[in-house]
């Protein structure tokens, strides 16, 4: 077992995050096998609190949908909407960080107002304003998360160039006549990456509760079952059917927890300089 | 004696290369004496002085022994003594005095923290006391320094701010962990005297951690050499260091670079392989709403010409220009004024393509082992990825790349392994093979062995001469350290607040120096007095 995997292990909070994620995963991907039918069935009467029907261990909506379906599709819908949209914000966010930490000067300055202008603007209106203009759907909240989850990503990797790029070894690659794009990828990137890796895996919690919350205001996509749609549905009966919102909240709950969990442990076993005594 | 540590060890812990940071370790030192522990890093020497002021890492714990002082154990104390017993009776300065101050505090502040954690004195007679220290320390406008936060004073000014606050109250006993090594030698020079001047003034012992035997030589009353842990020799510094008596110390005295040049060699008849004319270069801060522009001339008119098979060496202080002066050849930065040629080619002129293909001339050693390797690659690649970046076959570069380690005299099986594997010297002599591997005509060394062990650094040296000799390389040898000048250079150029003060070759440089900077500069290199034991053993052999 190498020492990152030691490290990581050694962290009892990140094991728990994994083991909460890793049962997410593997609920998301069996869902078609326990719930073959649409989540958005009607099978039972509405309302039917939890464990009063058999085979309804998470009760009914107030359509009579069954919740324990909607929470297994949902978990699909999320893991989908943080891991996409978290890979798009790197691939926006890296190279333009990585073009204003490596170049500097005028780049810097352009590069960096560009991102500033995307960072006055309160995120949550701007994913609005855009899932309103591109009409909720899948890949239209999607590029919206990435669209207002790019800039930190940019201003990490720049602030890492930044420092790494007046190292010594960077200096010596300049000198055998490698060319840029090799210096910042096969030079640079490697020696950055462990804390892009940290905020990715915090990055993947935010988007799932953005896009939760976008669901919620109804601005999610109608064709797919998602936990803060749930939630949405449910939110005018919470007084008389807790369980409508209660389960999904849960979920959101659980899902955001383990991967900030995880984000922690990575952050301590790939800086282990940094990592707190007494662990 | 104010101090007598006896029979004292201190484990390492499971897992470390051997058992114990230092073992079986007793001397005293007495009042009004400087006790000097001299040895090459892992020897123990820091751990030593640590132990002495209770300052271990975790992980470090004293096995055995005993220290005395006052009639206590320092070992037994409760946390409280301890406290009490630091600052009050032992006091330390520190090797770094950039991060030894609080940089949030002013002086005035800092000094007077010592006295109120100790409950001495009231508010008035601290400031009182504060001020009296900084004079006594010789800093130029006391109440002004006062007033200053740390960033606003040199490293110098620093380490005196830190020996005045040591000095604080009286303490019995001063340790001084390495303080002038991140010095420039004429701060260097100053500092030394100034401590000297103090321990004659206050009657105090003095613990002095070095690893260079030149502030041995220049400082100490008795010495101690240690060697991984252990006690090799010590005594009387003339008789230790006048004639050594274990095999170790001659040869720690032997790697020291001697201050008296070699015989020159005849250069007459090589060809010039770069010529130097009027280089300039200004910093340019760029002002904020509130801040006007700073300008900063770092080199001011340097010329000079490198014959083929010759090694300039370009010595001066910190902020004398000579890094940027290496730069600025190696365009690694863009000059403002002045000319470059490699022999015909007007090299300061080539756009960045062109200069890309012909990047291999110019080649650069750099300072620091540890920062100059990409941590996450293996030797091979860090090797061969200029070569076949410049277009030659990768199986020729990895076959030249085994011939070159065994030259810079490594192992070819550490093609296969990565950085981190290897000691500081190893990885600086990879550094150099990595330069080689470009076919240079040019080496720029930028204090390649300075932040090398002697005996380590003496090798490095002898590796230079050896690749100049086998790929007649013109060198440019950067250094702050005019005994590594001494020993490798042909020709000496002196510069100064970015400017040329005095070139010339270095026999005639180090004999008859014509300016005052070079002389005060020569003065300053600690141990090398007409007198002094350093001299009459390297001056016999």
């Amino acid at each position: 077992m190498n020492a990152f995997m030691k490290n990581f292990l050694r962290n009892k909070g990140a094991v728990a995050g994994l083991i909460l994620l890793s049962i997410v995963v593997i609920v998301a991907v069996i869902a078609p096998f326990i719930y073959p039918q649409s989540p958005w069935t009607m099978v039972q009467r509405p309302f039917q609190p939890p464990m009063a029907l058999d085979g309804f261990y998470f009760g009914t909506d107030v359509l009579g949908r069954d919740i324990g379906a909607g929470l297994a599709h949902g978990a699909r819908v999320s893991l989908i909407v943080g891991l996409v949209s978290t890979l798009v914000a790197l691939l926006i966010g890296l190279p333009i960080g990585a073009l204003a930490g490596y170049f500097g000067g005028i780049w810097d300055d352009i590069l960096m107002r560009f991102t500033e202008f995307f960072q006055t603007i309160p995120s949550f209106a701007l994913a609005i304003v855009i899932v309103a203009i591109l009409q909720p759907s899948l890949s239209g909240i999607v590029l919206a998360i990435s669209i207002v989850s790019w800039p930190p990503v940019a201003r990490l990797v720049r602030g890492e160039f930044l420092s790494l790029r007046s190292r010594e070894y960077v200096q010596a690659a300049i000198l055998s006549g490698l060319s840029p794009m090799n210096i910042i990828f096969r030079q640079i990137l490697p020696n950055a990456i462990s804390p892009i890796i940290v905020l990715a895996s915090l990055m993947v919690a935010s988007a799932i509760l953005l896009e939760s919350a976008l669901s919620f205001l109804g601005l999610g996509d109608p064709n797919v079952m998602s936990w803060g749609y749930m939630i949405g549905a449910g939110r005018t009966v919470l007084r008389q059917a807790w369980w409508i919102c209660v389960f999904p909240g849960l979920a959101i709950l659980f899902t955001v927890l383990a991967l900030n969990l995880i984000g922690e442990g990575l952050n301590d076993a790939l800086n282990p300089r940094l990592a707190r005594k007494g662990r | 004696m104010v101090i007598s540590v006896k029979d004292l060890s201190v484990a390492l812990p499971e897992g470390a290369d051997r058992p114990h940071a230092m073992t079986g370790i007793t001397f005293d030192v007495a009042a009004g004496e400087v006790l000097c522990i001299v040895g090459e890093s892992g020897s123990g020497k820091s751990v030593t002085a640590n132990t002495i002021m209770n300052l271990l890492p975790p992980g470090l714990t004293p096995v055995s022994g005993t220290i005395e002082m006052g009639g206590r154990d320092l070992l037994k104390l409760s946390d409280a003594e301890k406290r009490q017993m630091r600052g009050s009776e032992v006091a330390m300065i520190f090797q770094e005095p950039m991060t030894a101050l609080n940089p949030l505090m002013r002086i005035k502040d800092q000094i007077a923290e010592v006295f109120e954690a100790h409950g001495a004195f009231s508010k008035e007679e601290r400031e009182a006391k504060a001020l009296k220290l900084v004079e006594e320390v010789g800093l130029p406008d006391p109440p002004k320094i006062l007033r200053a936060y740390p960033f606003q004073l040199s490293g110098g000014q620093r380490q005196r701010v830190m020996i005045a606050m040591a000095l604080a109250l009286e303490p019995k006993l001063l340790i001084a962990d390495e303080p002038t090594t991140a010095l420039d030698v004429t701060t260097q020079a100053q500092i030394l005297k100034l401590v000297r001047n103090l321990q004659d003034r206050h009657g105090m012992a003095v613990l002095f951690i070095t690893h260079d035997i030149g502030v041995v030589a220049e400082i100490a009353d008795r010495v101690i050499v240690m060697r991984q842990g252990e006690i090799v020799e010590q005594g009387a510094t003339a008789d230790v260091i006048g004639a050594p008596q274990t095999d170790y110390t001659r040869r720690l005295i032997n790697a020291v670079p001697s201050l008296i040049p070699p015989a020159p060699r005849d250069l007459s008849a090589d060809k010039v392989t770069v010529s130097v004319t009027g280089l300039e270069k200004t910093f340019v801060t760029s002002g904020g709403f509130f801040t006007p522009k700073r300008e900063v001339r770092a080199i001011d008119k340097v010329s000079f010409d490198l014959k083929r098979g010759e090694t300039l060496g370009i010595v001066g202080e910190s902020g004398s220009g000579k890094s940027t002066t290496g730069r600025c050849i190696a365009r690694l930065m863009e000059p403002n004024a002045g000319e470059i040629r490699l022999g015909e080619l007007d090299w300061g002129a080539l756009a960045s393509r062109e200069l890309r293909a012909q990047r291999n001339r110019v080649q650069m050693v750099f300072q620091d082992p540890y920062a100059s390797l990409n941590p996450r690659s293996k030797i091979a690649t860090i090797l061969t990825e200029g070569a076949v970046a410049q277009g030659q076959d990768k199986q020729e570069a990895l076959a030249y790349a085994r011939e070159l380690l065994e030259t810079v005299g490594l192992d070819a099986s550490s093609l296969d392994r990565y950085p981190h594997e290897f000691s500081g010297g190893q990885r600086q002599r990879i550094g150099i093979a990595r330069a080689l591997m470009m076919r240079p005509e040019i080496l720029i060394a930028d204090e390649a062995v300075s932040a090398l062990d002697v005996s380590v650094q003496a090798q490095v040296l002898d590796l230079f001469q050896k690749l100049r000799e086998m790929f007649n390389l013109s060198i440019i040898f950067i250094t702050h350290d005019l005994c590594v000048a001494a020993q490798v250079c042909d020709r000496i150029l002196v510069m100064h607040q970015g400017g040329v003060v005095e070139a010339g070759s270095t026999a005639e440089v180090f004999a008859a120096p014509s300016h005052d900077y070079t002389r005060s500069l020569l003065a300053a290199v600690p141990g090398w007095k007409d007198d002094s034991p350093l001299r009459r053993t390297r001056a016999t052999g």
